[in-house]
């Protein structure tokens, strides 16, 4: 059984690439297309890494991530944050709340893939390039 | 006390002779005591009546001399005395002094008259130096007082106490509120203070640690703040008002302009920039991962590939729509970059004109209303300019109009014959504007102004060419709020270290903030339902009677106004039709008389009227009240008349038959006859606010007895 990857994301179409994505790496996707279903989503199982939309249309994702990582019973959990603000200000504060890593949106694939690698712990792929499905398989 | 020594010197007179007469009956009588001794009693009675009649006709004689003496040396010695005092008080100064009483004083009349005159002479040789040393000072004056009033930005000086020692024309027409717009006034009741103050720290620390001399602003820094009522947002600059260099800091200026709307129209631009960031982000981010996901070896296929094909579908539209919305949205929005301005239709075509050769000139004529409209003036002009030297040969005579349309105004350029095509239109836009900067073409023009011209035909059949340009911001058709006169007080340096006057007892009267006020009302029984119809009222600040600083308000009484009102203040019921009631005209007043002295002629009418109503309008005119009735009871004769007429003509006051009776016109002529009072009160002995309403109690508790 893979890591399991929480997709807190309310745009249909990139909580879509996402799930792709984290099928790709072998890991179990879940979704939660917002923080009070995310929440419960990580109080019934926690997974090993949430990736959190900070854009999210009613509450703040850096809310969530927040009260995340206010909770000790959550201590590994790993946490990206995903946002098209990305001023300096916005991605100091997506770390200063509890954020392992951070990806502005537009991103590129391969950079998505990195980080869900680094986070998770993974093998590096093969030939240091673009990840295979061989590699994976 | 003046009263007490006119009497005491005609008794004292009296007394003299009265003493006379009886030493003269004690003289007699002596006599014939003296006689009735020696000479027998047969002869006594002849004695008696001789010596009696003798003494009588003595008595006589005295009398005629005291009441001779008392009518040509008492009385016109004590009326000498009293014009002599009204021409020692410089303010009542007259033509002369009235010597024909003294015919019966020797020299003592030219005497007086001489030296009234040598005294004369000493004061229009002084006011003449006094006037050549300030005509200067006067010239500089009215420059300051031109530019100022110029000025597109409103300009306004404070103390260190933040009262207002200048203002300018557009300070008024900026800030708005009448009432509260005035010299000695508080800051804060014109704009959110707080801003100021921040700033005024900001530099008064910059000039303390010397870091000025350096600094590139020196003594001046950025204000932003907001009119009071945070309607408009002002923004300009606070310099610092320093005595001389290293001196101690007198006050500040502020000069502030109007940005509401470049502030709005930025920040409208800011929030569609971030509203299509917002709604484009996700799209874009999602459709760029698919591209990449489809170009990887192994891209989703079959039934995995078509919830990406549908998400790509509705991400393009979604994009599609946030540029359309975007598109839209920024049409509408009004340029806050390019200098916009509001501008009169008539001043525009005018200046087109100008711009064209002479020999086209007589082919232009201009018809139809003034409007007013929003536009960068200089481009429009030039524009305008160009498609008239081209349209002008083909077209013959042109006329020019402005006519508004829905929330817009059109500028038509109108002729008899046929339309202009549209690729003639575009080959003329195509071209570099005369005169421009940077070589715009009329496309960049009508772009700058997110328009276009229109070639169609007008309601009576000629061909048309219309450019529709954005209305007015301001509103410019409405009259304005308060009619500014010529050359208004609207500085007062001298107020420059004065600071709100804490104990207004203790005060001289010379240095008090007044309002001099008066009502007119649609009877004289305010217990039996008459009501107030104006009040008007004119500020005296630091001894000067502000004419620029007045209130004047009608008032709708809620009842027929009776003719016989009517007639003395030539107030009708139409005139007060769509006026306010009495509660808010109260209220206004009431913020107008903030701090000051009420002073009225006759004011205990006027006070009633007031105070009857003061509840409803939920204020309270609680100010220190002074009536020039009482105050000039204290300095005048007896017999002297008091009303507001014979004040004004005693004390030499002029004024513009227009201004007689009206509400405004008595308060103004009422300000005058107190200031002329000041020193008539200060010599005797009524110098502070204490003073001139102990005196004024004193004369209302006289008063009262004689009427009983």
């Amino acid at each position: 059984m893979g890591r399991s990857v929480l997709i807190v994301e309310d745009h249909e179409s990139m909580a879509l690439v996402l799930d792709h994505l984290v099928r790709r790496e072998g890991c179990e996707p879940q979704a939660a297309s917002c923080p009070d279903a995310a929440a419960q989503a990580v109080a019934a199982s926690p997974p090993d890494l949430v990736v959190i939309d900070a854009d999210l249309a009613r509450r703040s994702g850096l809310d969530l991530c927040q009260s995340l990582r206010a909770d000790p019973r959550l201590e590994g959990l790993r946490i990206m944050v995903l946002s098209a603000r990305c001023a300096r200000l916005d991605i100091e504060r997506a770390f200063a709340l509890g954020a392992d890593a951070f990806l502005p949106k537009p991103f590129a694939i391969s950079d998505m893939r990195a980080t869900l690698r680094a986070l998770l712990e993974l093998d590096p792929p093969a030939g240091g390039g673009k990840p295979t499905e061989a590699h994976h398989g | 006390m003046a009263e007490r020594e006119r009497l005491g010197l005609r008794l004292r007179i009296f007394l003299f002779f009265a003493l006379l007469l009886c030493v003269s009956a004690v003289a007699t009588g002596a006599g014939i005591w003296v006689a009735a001794g020696r000479i027998g009693d047969h002869a006594l009675p002849h004695l008696v009546l001789g010596a009696g009649g003798a003494w009588f006709v003595t008595a006589l004689v005295i009398l005629l001399v005291w009441q001779k003496f008392d009518e040509n040396v008492a009385r016109p010695i004590l009326a000498l005395s009293h014009e002599l005092e009204r021409e020692s008080t410089e303010s009542a100064a007259r033509a002369g002094v009235n010597t024909a009483p003294a015919r019966y004083l020797g020299k003592l009349g030219p005497a007086i008259e001489r030296a009234v005159e040598a005294l004369g002479q000493e004061r229009a040789a002084t006011a003449a130096k006094i006037a050549s040393a300030t005509r200067e000072a006067e010239s500089a004056k009215a420059r300051l007082e031109s530019v100022l009033s110029e000025l597109k930005q409103a300009v306004i000086i404070c103390n260190r106490q933040h009262l207002i020692l200048l203002y300018n024309t557009e300070a008024v027409r900026l800030l708005g509120v009448a009432e509260n717009v005035g010299l000695g006034r508080p800051l804060s009741a014109l704009m959110l203070d707080e801003p100021i103050r921040h700033a005024l720290e900001r530099v008064e620390a910059r000039y303390r640690a010397g870091r000025h001399l350096t600094h590139p602003d020196g003594l001046s820094i950025a204000v932003l703040t907001a009119t009071a009522t945070g309607q408009r947002t002002l923004a300009g600059r606070l310099g610092l008002i320093v005595d001389g260099a290293g001196g101690d800091i007198s006050g500040f200026a502020v000069s502030l302009g109007d940005v509401t709307h470049q502030i709005e129209a930025a920040s409208a631009r800011d929030r569609l920039i971030w509203d299509t960031i917002e709604s484009l982000t996700p799209a874009l981010s999602a459709l760029s991962a698919i591209g990449e996901l489809f170009d990887e070896p192994d891209a989703p296929q079959g039934v995995g590939r078509a919830a990406f094909d549908a998400a790509i579908t509705a991400e393009s539209r979604h994009a599609a729509d946030a540029i359309a919305k975007l598109a839209e949205r920024h049409a509408g929005l009004k340029s806050g970059v390019w200098p916009m301005e509001d501008t009169f239709s008539p001043t525009l075509f005018a200046c087109i004109v100008g711009r064209l050769p002479m020999t086209l000139r007589g082919s232009v004529s201009i018809e139809g209303e003034g409007l007013w409209l929003h536009a960068e003036t200089y481009s429009i002009v030039e524009l305008l300019a160009h498609v008239i030297r081209r349209l002008a040969p083909e077209a013959g005579r042109v006329s020019l109009l402005a006519e508004r349309r829905g929330g817009n105004v059109s500028f038509d350029l109108v002729w008899t014959g046929e339309l202009i095509s549209l690729a003639r239109l575009e080959s003329w836009l195509a071209e570099p504007l005369e005169h421009t900067l940077g070589q715009l073409t009329g496309r960049d023009v009508l772009a700058r102004h997110r328009t276009g011209f229109l070639p169609n035909r007008a309601p009576d059949g000629r061909a048309r060419l219309r450019l529709p340009l954005g209305s007015a911001i301001h509103d410019h058709e409405g009259a304005p709020a308060m009619p500014l006169p010529k050359r208004p007080e609207f500085y007062d340096f001298d107020l420059m270290n004065r600071a709100l006057p804490a104990d207004l007892a203790g005060q001289d009267l010379r240095h008090l903030n007044y309002v001099v006020f008066d009502t007119e009302t649609t009877g004289l029984n305010p217990g039996r339902g008459d009501q107030i119809v104006q009040v008007a009222g004119v500020r005296i600040v630091n001894g000067r009677l502000l004419r620029g600083e007045v209130f004047d308000e009608l008032v709708n009484p809620g009842r027929p106004i009776p003719a016989a009102s009517t007639r003395i203040h030539h107030i009708t019921d139409a005139m007060v039709a769509d006026r306010p009631p009495v509660e808010p005209v109260l209220r206004r007043f009431h913020t107008f008389a903030k701090g000051a002295v009420l002073i009225a002629h006759n004011a205990a009418f006027d006070m009633r009227f007031l105070e009857l109503r003061q509840e409803q309008a939920g204020v309270r005119f609680d100010h220190p009240v002074l009536d020039t009735v009482l105050l000039s009871a204290l300095i005048s004769d007896p017999a002297d008349e008091h009303t507001l007429d014979a004040l004004a003509e005693r004390f030499g006051i002029t004024l513009l038959p227009e201004e007689r009776h009206t509400a405004l016109g008595d308060s103004i002529a009422t300000g005058a006859v107190f200031l002329r009072m000041l020193d008539l009160l200060a010599a005797r002995g009524i110098r502070t606010l204490a003073d001139a309403q102990e005196a004024s109690d004193t004369m209302v508790a006289l008063r009262r007895r004689q009427s009983y």
